[in-house]
Protein backbone atom coordinates (compact mmCIF):
# COMPACT_ATOMS: atom_id res chain seq x y z
CA UNK A 1 0.00 0.00 0.00
CA UNK A 2 1.60 3.23 -1.19
CA UNK A 3 0.06 6.80 -0.12
CA UNK A 4 -0.94 7.16 -3.46
CA UNK A 5 -3.53 4.76 -3.78
CA UNK A 6 -6.77 5.96 -3.67
CA UNK A 7 -8.04 3.71 -0.62
CA UNK A 8 -5.96 4.95 1.54
CA UNK A 9 -5.68 8.28 0.27
CA UNK A 10 -9.81 8.26 1.23
CA UNK A 11 -8.96 7.47 4.89
CA UNK A 12 -6.56 10.03 5.17
CA UNK A 13 -8.50 12.38 4.46
CA UNK A 14 -11.59 11.19 6.51
CA UNK A 15 -8.74 11.41 9.49
CA UNK A 16 -8.48 14.62 9.07
CA UNK A 17 -11.63 15.88 8.43
CA UNK A 18 -12.03 14.18 11.77
CA UNK A 19 -9.26 15.72 13.33
CA UNK A 20 -10.07 18.85 12.17
CA UNK A 21 -13.30 18.49 13.57
CA UNK A 22 -12.00 17.19 17.13
CA UNK A 23 -9.70 20.67 17.15
CA UNK A 24 -12.85 22.35 16.72
CA UNK A 25 -14.82 20.82 19.10
CA UNK A 26 -11.75 21.58 21.47
CA UNK A 27 -11.81 24.91 20.96
CA UNK A 28 -15.56 25.62 21.11
CA UNK A 29 -15.63 23.32 24.80
CA UNK A 30 -12.33 25.67 25.79
CA UNK A 31 -14.84 28.56 24.85
CA UNK A 32 -17.81 27.72 26.81
CA UNK A 33 -15.84 26.67 29.66
CA UNK A 34 -14.05 30.15 29.84
CA UNK A 35 -17.43 31.65 29.15
CA UNK A 36 -19.09 29.48 31.80
CA UNK A 37 -15.88 30.88 34.57
CA UNK A 38 -17.09 34.48 33.49
CA UNK A 39 -20.31 34.79 35.86
CA UNK A 40 -18.36 32.59 38.36
CA UNK A 41 -16.21 35.21 39.02
CA UNK A 42 -18.71 37.74 38.99
CA UNK A 43 -20.35 35.82 41.45
CA UNK A 44 -17.65 35.97 43.68
CA UNK A 45 -17.36 39.64 43.51
CA UNK A 46 -21.03 40.19 44.62
CA UNK A 47 -21.21 38.17 46.92
CA UNK A 48 -20.09 40.13 49.84
CA UNK A 49 -22.96 42.52 49.71
CA UNK A 50 -25.17 39.27 50.06
CA UNK A 51 -23.36 38.02 52.98
CA UNK A 52 -24.34 40.95 55.22
CA UNK A 53 -27.07 39.58 57.20
CA UNK A 54 -30.06 40.60 58.81
CA UNK A 55 -29.86 40.87 63.16
CA UNK A 56 -32.42 38.91 64.51
CA UNK A 57 -32.77 41.69 67.08
CA UNK A 58 -32.47 45.50 66.51
CA UNK A 59 -29.11 46.37 67.91
CA UNK A 60 -27.38 42.96 67.81
CA UNK A 61 -23.78 43.44 65.96
CA UNK A 62 -22.25 40.12 64.68
CA UNK A 63 -20.71 38.18 67.22
CA UNK A 64 -16.73 39.20 66.94
CA UNK A 65 -14.32 36.24 66.39
CA UNK A 66 -13.56 33.62 69.28
CA UNK A 67 -11.01 33.51 70.95
CA UNK A 68 -9.92 30.24 72.03
CA UNK A 69 -8.14 30.09 75.39
CA UNK A 70 -7.74 27.47 77.87
CA UNK A 71 -10.43 27.75 80.04
CA UNK A 72 -11.32 26.62 83.59
CA UNK A 73 -14.99 25.66 83.35
CA UNK A 74 -17.55 26.36 81.38
CA UNK A 75 -20.88 28.24 81.30
CA UNK A 76 -23.54 26.23 79.73
CA UNK A 77 -27.32 25.78 79.78
CA UNK A 78 -28.55 23.24 82.45
CA UNK B 1 -6.19 26.17 95.29
CA UNK B 2 -8.13 23.54 96.58
CA UNK B 3 -11.92 22.65 94.85
CA UNK B 4 -14.54 19.93 95.66
CA UNK B 5 -17.47 18.74 93.05
CA UNK B 6 -20.48 17.06 94.10
CA UNK B 7 -23.88 17.40 92.89
CA UNK B 8 -26.67 19.51 94.32
CA UNK B 9 -29.85 21.34 93.54
CA UNK B 10 -30.09 18.98 90.49
CA UNK B 11 -26.78 19.87 89.24
CA UNK B 12 -23.32 19.41 89.02
CA UNK B 13 -21.20 21.70 91.41
CA UNK B 14 -17.77 22.96 91.38
CA UNK B 15 -16.23 25.39 94.03
CA UNK B 16 -12.56 25.99 94.04
CA UNK B 17 -10.96 28.76 96.27
CA UNK B 18 -7.37 29.72 97.70
CA UNK B 19 -7.98 29.39 100.99
CA UNK B 20 -7.92 25.58 102.15
CA UNK B 21 -10.41 23.67 103.06
CA UNK B 22 -12.80 26.44 102.15
CA UNK B 23 -14.69 24.70 99.01
CA UNK B 24 -15.51 22.03 100.90
CA UNK B 25 -17.12 24.33 103.39
CA UNK B 26 -19.03 25.90 100.69
CA UNK B 27 -20.27 22.88 99.62
CA UNK B 28 -22.03 22.71 103.01
CA UNK B 29 -23.47 25.89 102.31
CA UNK B 30 -25.43 24.67 98.88
CA UNK B 31 -26.39 21.41 100.81
CA UNK B 32 -28.24 23.88 103.17
CA UNK B 33 -29.82 25.93 100.85
CA UNK B 34 -31.23 22.75 98.29
CA UNK B 35 -32.81 21.72 101.97
CA UNK B 36 -34.47 24.83 101.73
CA UNK B 37 -35.64 25.74 98.54
CA UNK B 38 -35.68 22.06 96.86
CA UNK B 39 -39.39 21.35 95.03
CA UNK B 40 -38.78 17.29 95.20
CA UNK B 41 -37.95 17.33 98.92
CA UNK B 42 -40.82 16.71 100.77
CA UNK B 43 -39.09 18.45 104.11
CA UNK B 44 -37.97 21.33 102.10
CA UNK B 45 -39.28 25.24 103.33
CA UNK B 46 -40.72 25.58 99.61
CA UNK B 47 -42.53 22.08 99.87
CA UNK B 48 -43.88 23.20 103.09
CA UNK B 49 -45.26 26.91 101.90
CA UNK B 50 -47.18 24.83 98.66
CA UNK B 51 -48.54 22.08 101.34
CA UNK B 52 -49.58 24.88 104.05
CA UNK B 53 -49.73 27.82 101.88
CA UNK B 54 -47.45 29.66 104.54
CA UNK B 55 -43.81 28.74 105.51
CA UNK B 56 -41.41 30.52 107.53
CA UNK B 57 -37.61 30.40 106.61
CA UNK B 58 -35.32 33.38 106.05
CA UNK B 59 -33.54 31.26 102.59
CA UNK B 60 -37.07 30.94 101.29
CA UNK B 61 -38.01 34.39 101.76
CA UNK B 62 -34.82 36.08 100.36
CA UNK B 63 -35.11 33.71 97.30
CA UNK B 64 -39.03 34.77 96.80
CA UNK B 65 -38.00 38.15 97.25
CA UNK B 66 -35.52 38.18 94.98
CA UNK B 67 -37.88 36.15 92.13
CA UNK B 68 -40.61 38.64 93.12
CA UNK B 69 -37.88 41.14 92.29
CA UNK B 70 -37.39 39.91 88.62
CA UNK B 71 -40.75 39.45 87.65
CA UNK B 72 -40.94 43.33 88.28
CA UNK B 73 -37.67 44.49 87.33
CA UNK B 74 -38.48 42.12 83.73
CA UNK B 75 -42.33 43.24 83.77
CA UNK B 76 -43.19 39.85 84.17
CA UNK B 77 -41.02 38.46 81.02
CA UNK B 78 -39.73 35.94 84.31
CA UNK B 79 -42.33 34.98 86.36
CA UNK B 80 -41.95 32.45 89.51
CA UNK B 81 -45.49 31.71 89.91
CA UNK B 82 -45.88 29.63 86.98
CA UNK B 83 -45.21 26.19 88.69
CA UNK B 84 -48.77 25.01 87.68
CA UNK B 85 -47.67 25.42 84.20
CA UNK B 86 -44.36 23.94 84.17
CA UNK B 87 -45.54 20.93 85.81
CA UNK B 88 -48.67 20.51 83.90
CA UNK B 89 -45.91 20.37 81.17
CA UNK B 90 -43.99 17.69 82.58
CA UNK B 91 -41.70 20.03 85.16
CA UNK B 92 -42.94 18.08 88.41
CA UNK B 93 -40.24 15.41 86.92
CA UNK B 94 -37.10 15.03 85.86
CA UNK B 95 -36.13 15.79 82.07
CA UNK B 96 -35.32 12.13 81.70
CA UNK B 97 -39.30 11.57 82.63
CA UNK B 98 -40.94 13.81 81.07
CA UNK B 99 -43.52 12.69 78.82
CA UNK B 100 -45.33 14.32 76.27
CA UNK B 101 -47.86 17.48 78.44
CA UNK B 102 -51.40 18.02 77.44
CA UNK B 103 -52.73 20.06 74.67
CA UNK B 104 -54.43 22.58 76.94
CA UNK B 105 -51.82 22.97 80.07
CA UNK B 106 -53.38 23.90 83.52
CA UNK B 107 -51.90 27.90 84.37
CA UNK B 108 -53.06 29.15 87.94
CA UNK B 109 -50.83 31.61 89.66
CA UNK B 110 -51.09 32.35 92.95
CA UNK B 111 -50.46 35.93 94.69
CA UNK B 112 -47.06 35.83 96.75
CA UNK B 113 -46.47 38.24 100.22
CA UNK B 114 -43.57 37.64 101.77
CA UNK B 115 -43.38 39.29 105.31
CA UNK B 116 -39.88 39.54 106.89
CA UNK B 117 -38.99 35.60 107.03
CA UNK B 118 -42.81 34.29 106.22
CA UNK B 119 -44.17 33.84 102.77
CA UNK B 120 -47.62 33.05 102.00
CA UNK B 121 -49.51 31.79 99.14
CA UNK B 122 -52.65 33.55 97.97
CA UNK B 123 -55.16 31.74 95.74
CA UNK B 124 -54.00 28.26 93.51
CA UNK B 125 -50.66 27.83 92.49
CA UNK B 126 -47.11 26.53 92.82
CA UNK B 127 -43.83 28.34 92.82
CA UNK B 128 -41.40 27.48 90.60
CA UNK B 129 -38.07 29.17 91.97
CA UNK B 130 -35.75 27.41 89.20
CA UNK B 131 -34.89 30.40 87.55
CA UNK B 132 -33.56 32.18 90.19
CA UNK B 133 -32.71 29.69 92.97
CA UNK B 134 -29.58 28.22 91.23
CA UNK B 135 -28.22 31.70 90.58
CA UNK B 136 -28.92 33.12 94.01
CA UNK B 137 -27.40 30.36 95.23
CA UNK B 138 -23.92 30.64 94.17
CA UNK B 139 -23.91 34.46 94.44
CA UNK B 140 -24.60 33.21 98.07
CA UNK B 141 -21.51 31.00 98.02
CA UNK B 142 -19.73 33.46 96.42
CA UNK B 143 -20.16 36.28 99.13
CA UNK B 144 -19.89 33.20 101.55
CA UNK B 145 -16.09 32.28 100.85
CA UNK B 146 -15.47 35.92 100.28
CA UNK B 147 -16.54 36.84 104.12
CA UNK B 148 -14.77 33.65 104.88
CA UNK B 149 -11.34 35.11 103.49
CA UNK B 150 -11.06 34.08 100.03
CA UNK B 151 -9.33 36.20 97.32
CA UNK B 152 -9.24 34.51 94.52
CA UNK B 153 -12.32 32.31 94.57
CA UNK B 154 -15.12 30.39 91.10
CA UNK B 155 -18.27 28.68 91.81
CA UNK B 156 -19.86 26.64 89.23
CA UNK B 157 -23.37 25.72 89.68
CA UNK B 158 -24.18 23.65 86.98
CA UNK B 159 -23.03 26.23 84.55
CA UNK B 160 -23.88 29.69 86.42
CA UNK B 161 -20.45 30.81 87.47
CA UNK B 162 -19.66 33.80 89.82
CA UNK B 163 -16.00 34.93 90.53
CA UNK B 164 -14.31 35.75 93.83
CA UNK B 165 -11.24 38.21 92.15
CA UNK B 166 -10.16 36.82 89.02
CA UNK B 167 -9.30 36.72 86.16
CA UNK B 168 -11.05 33.17 85.57
CA UNK B 169 -11.13 32.00 82.17
CA UNK B 170 -14.41 30.74 81.30
CA UNK B 171 -15.84 28.70 78.08
CA UNK B 172 -18.85 30.44 76.35
CA UNK B 173 -20.66 29.77 73.30
CA UNK B 174 -18.97 27.44 71.52
CA UNK B 175 -15.40 28.43 71.51
CA UNK B 176 -15.19 31.65 72.80
CA UNK B 177 -14.56 32.71 76.28
CA UNK B 178 -14.99 35.29 78.67
CA UNK B 179 -12.66 36.39 81.89
CA UNK B 180 -14.21 36.82 84.81
CA UNK B 181 -12.89 39.33 87.55
CA UNK B 182 -15.47 39.15 90.36
CA UNK B 183 -18.37 38.89 88.10
CA UNK B 184 -20.51 36.25 86.70
CA UNK B 185 -21.68 34.42 83.71
CA UNK B 186 -24.82 32.12 82.55
CA UNK B 187 -26.04 30.63 79.99
CA UNK B 188 -29.70 29.36 78.68
CA UNK B 189 -31.06 27.60 75.90
CA UNK B 190 -33.87 25.87 74.36
CA UNK B 191 -32.13 23.85 72.08
CA UNK B 192 -31.08 21.28 74.76
CA UNK B 193 -34.66 20.48 76.52
CA UNK B 194 -37.03 19.97 73.97
CA UNK B 195 -39.52 16.96 73.30
CA UNK B 196 -42.53 17.09 70.95
CA UNK B 197 -46.42 17.62 72.32
CA UNK B 198 -49.39 15.70 72.47
CA UNK B 199 -50.30 17.67 69.34
CA UNK B 200 -46.86 17.16 67.77
CA UNK B 201 -45.50 20.56 68.23
CA UNK B 202 -42.14 20.87 69.32
CA UNK B 203 -41.93 22.76 73.01
CA UNK B 204 -39.06 23.42 75.35
CA UNK B 205 -38.79 24.30 79.31
CA UNK B 206 -38.59 28.23 79.13
CA UNK B 207 -42.17 29.34 79.18
CA UNK B 208 -43.07 32.58 78.19
CA UNK B 209 -45.52 34.08 81.03
CA UNK B 210 -47.64 36.24 79.02
CA UNK B 211 -48.70 33.63 76.58
CA UNK B 212 -48.68 30.82 78.79
CA UNK B 213 -47.06 28.25 76.64
CA UNK B 214 -43.13 28.12 75.83
CA UNK B 215 -41.16 30.62 74.00
CA UNK B 216 -41.62 31.53 70.53
CA UNK B 217 -38.55 34.31 70.10
CA UNK B 218 -35.96 34.42 67.34
CA UNK B 219 -33.26 33.35 69.96
CA UNK B 220 -32.39 29.60 70.70
CA UNK B 221 -29.69 30.71 73.48
CA UNK B 222 -28.23 33.63 75.43
CA UNK B 223 -25.29 34.16 77.18
CA UNK B 224 -25.08 36.88 80.25
CA UNK B 225 -22.30 38.41 81.89
CA UNK B 226 -23.16 40.37 84.48
CA UNK B 227 -22.24 41.51 88.41
CA UNK B 228 -24.32 38.72 89.93
CA UNK B 229 -24.76 35.22 88.96
CA UNK B 230 -28.89 35.82 89.60
CA UNK B 231 -29.06 38.67 87.39
CA UNK B 232 -27.27 36.68 84.48
CA UNK B 233 -29.46 33.93 84.97
CA UNK B 234 -32.50 35.33 84.98
CA UNK B 235 -31.64 37.74 82.01
CA UNK B 236 -30.58 34.79 79.92
CA UNK B 237 -33.97 33.04 80.12
CA UNK B 238 -35.95 36.61 79.36
CA UNK B 239 -33.76 37.22 76.86
CA UNK B 240 -35.05 33.84 75.05
CA UNK B 241 -38.61 35.05 76.02
CA UNK B 242 -38.77 38.34 74.95
CA UNK B 243 -35.28 39.40 73.05
CA UNK B 244 -36.51 42.82 72.16
CA UNK B 245 -37.50 43.98 75.39
CA UNK B 246 -35.18 42.17 77.59
CA UNK B 247 -32.21 43.83 75.68
CA UNK B 248 -33.44 47.38 76.26
CA UNK B 249 -32.59 46.59 79.88
CA UNK B 250 -29.35 45.40 80.01
CA UNK B 251 -27.72 48.32 80.40
CA UNK B 252 -29.62 49.10 83.72
CA UNK B 253 -28.19 46.18 84.93
CA UNK B 254 -24.86 46.89 83.74
CA UNK B 255 -25.17 43.18 81.57
CA UNK B 256 -24.18 42.36 78.06
CA UNK B 257 -25.00 38.79 76.31
CA UNK B 258 -24.05 37.30 73.55
CA UNK B 259 -26.78 35.29 71.79
CA UNK B 260 -27.33 32.47 69.18
CA UNK B 261 -30.27 32.59 66.60
CA UNK B 262 -31.93 29.87 65.20
CA UNK B 263 -29.84 29.66 62.37
CA UNK B 264 -26.50 29.29 64.66
CA UNK B 265 -25.03 32.95 64.19
CA UNK B 266 -23.72 34.58 67.05
CA UNK B 267 -24.38 38.30 68.19
CA UNK B 268 -23.58 40.61 70.56
CA UNK B 269 -25.24 43.25 73.02
CA UNK B 270 -23.42 46.41 73.01
CA UNK B 271 -21.25 46.50 75.77
CA UNK B 272 -20.34 42.64 75.64
CA UNK B 273 -16.39 42.50 75.84
CA UNK B 274 -14.60 39.41 76.30
CA UNK B 275 -12.28 40.29 78.46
Amino acid sequence: MTATDPAPRGRLVDLSILTMTALGLAAAWAQVVAVDRAPEELVVATTAPAAVVTAPVTGLQPAPAPRRVVVVRRSRAS
Amino acid sequence: MNEVTFRAMGTEWFITADVPGLAARAGGEVRRMERCLSRFDAGSALSELHRSRRATDPCLAEVVRVALGWREATRGVFDPTMGVLLRSYGYDRTFEEIEAPPVCPEDVRPEVVVEGEVVSLRGEGLLDLGGVAKGWAVDHVARWLAVHGARLALVDGGGDLRAVGGPWAVGVGDEDAVLLHGDAVATSSVQRRRWRAADGSEVHHLLDPRRGAPAAGTLVTAVVRAQQAVCADVLAKALIVAPEEIMGLLPKFRAAAMVRDADGAWWTTPGWEAG
